[in-house]
């Protein structure tokens, strides 16, 4: 499957598929971020309605269900391929800023 | 007009909807909360106890009819104040030192601008088409008094859409600029 189209995710994005590794309605989505993130990131419902929409046409969710007048959504195998891809790019930049910051500190500890 | 009614009169443009949530958020600090308006500037106002409520404006035509949308919003604890013409005003009650957001992204709040250029776009174009109608091909000799008002009114549009062309666009690039 061709991911890179969809890469990278913005913050927003990211959250809202790996909120939705259990199917969700939005207020589910929003709690659920809330938590992961720790707090770091809040899902306003305007930003969360737009992003929803977006991912749909896009085909990373798609939704599974309708509870009174919410919507339930989940990842599709598209949406679990592209979180996959983008975790593994965000851990070579994770490790590629420790590698540099590490020999950078090390630098810093031989001249004091 | 029952007796808790208060009707105000004012000029809003769709390019400054942030000065109308800050309009309204006054308001409600003096006890005036929204109850119905009309496109053209008439805001009828419920008495009631002054609070400090926060209004945020969303242009959004497809999710009008979405009952999925309006829940959204009301699980997240806002209230639909009023609904016009694609224009949902969305009002929470403000806590200690929080400014509550509808849009929580630059990207989203980008495209939410775009919404509103294509709107005034969409006003602007065909009053651009019948203004140059209007001043270049028409014979003015015959003309009444009251086809001459009304051409001049729909002249006097043209720079005010333009005015307001240019202020979402430049909002827009300020966002932009900033991802």
């Amino acid at each position: 499957v061709k991911v890179d189209k969809y890469l990278p995710l913005s913050e927003a994005s990211y959250y809202v598929l790996l909120a939705l590794h259990r199917p969700l309605h939005g207020y589910g989505v929003m709690q659920e971020v809330e938590t992961l993130s720790e707090g770091t990131v809040t899902l306003g419902p305007g930003t969360l309605y737009g992003a929803f929409g977006s991912l749909e046409k896009q085909g990373l969710i798609a939704k599974v269900s309708e509870e009174e007048r919410r919507k339930i959504y989940a990842l599709t195998p598209l949406g679990q391929a592209v979180l996959a891809e983008q975790v593994k790019r965000l851990e070579l930049m994770v490790r590629n800023a420790r590698a540099v910051l590490g020999t950078i500190n090390a630098t810093k500890g031989m001249a004091a | 007009m029952s007796a808790g009614k208060v009707v105000k009169w004012k000029w809003t443009t769709v390019w400054n909807f942030e000065k109308e949530e800050a309009w309204l958020r006054e308001r409600a600090r003096e006890g005036l909360h929204l109850d119905h308006a009309s496109p053209w500037g008439r805001y009828v106002f419920r008495r009631g106890a002054p609070a400090d409520v926060v209004y945020r404006l969303d242009y959004a035509r497809d999710a009008q009819g979405d009952r999925a949308y309006v829940q959204l919003f009301e699980d997240a604890g806002w209230e639909l104040a009023l609904s016009c013409m694609g224009w949902q005003y969305w009002r929470k009650a403000a806590s200690a030192g929080a400014e509550p957001q509808i849009f929580t992204d630059r990207a989203s709040r980008a495209a939410m601008l775009e919404r509103v250029r294509r709107l005034v776009l969409f006003i602007a174009f065909p009053n651009v088409v019948v203004a140059a109608q209007n001043l270049f091909l028409q014979d003015h000799s015959h003309g009444s008094f009251v086809m001459g008002f009304f051409e001049g009114i729909q002249i006097a549009l043209v720079p005010l859409l333009a005015l307001g062309l240019w202020s979402v666009t430049r909002k827009l690039q300020a966002l932009r600029f900033q991802l």
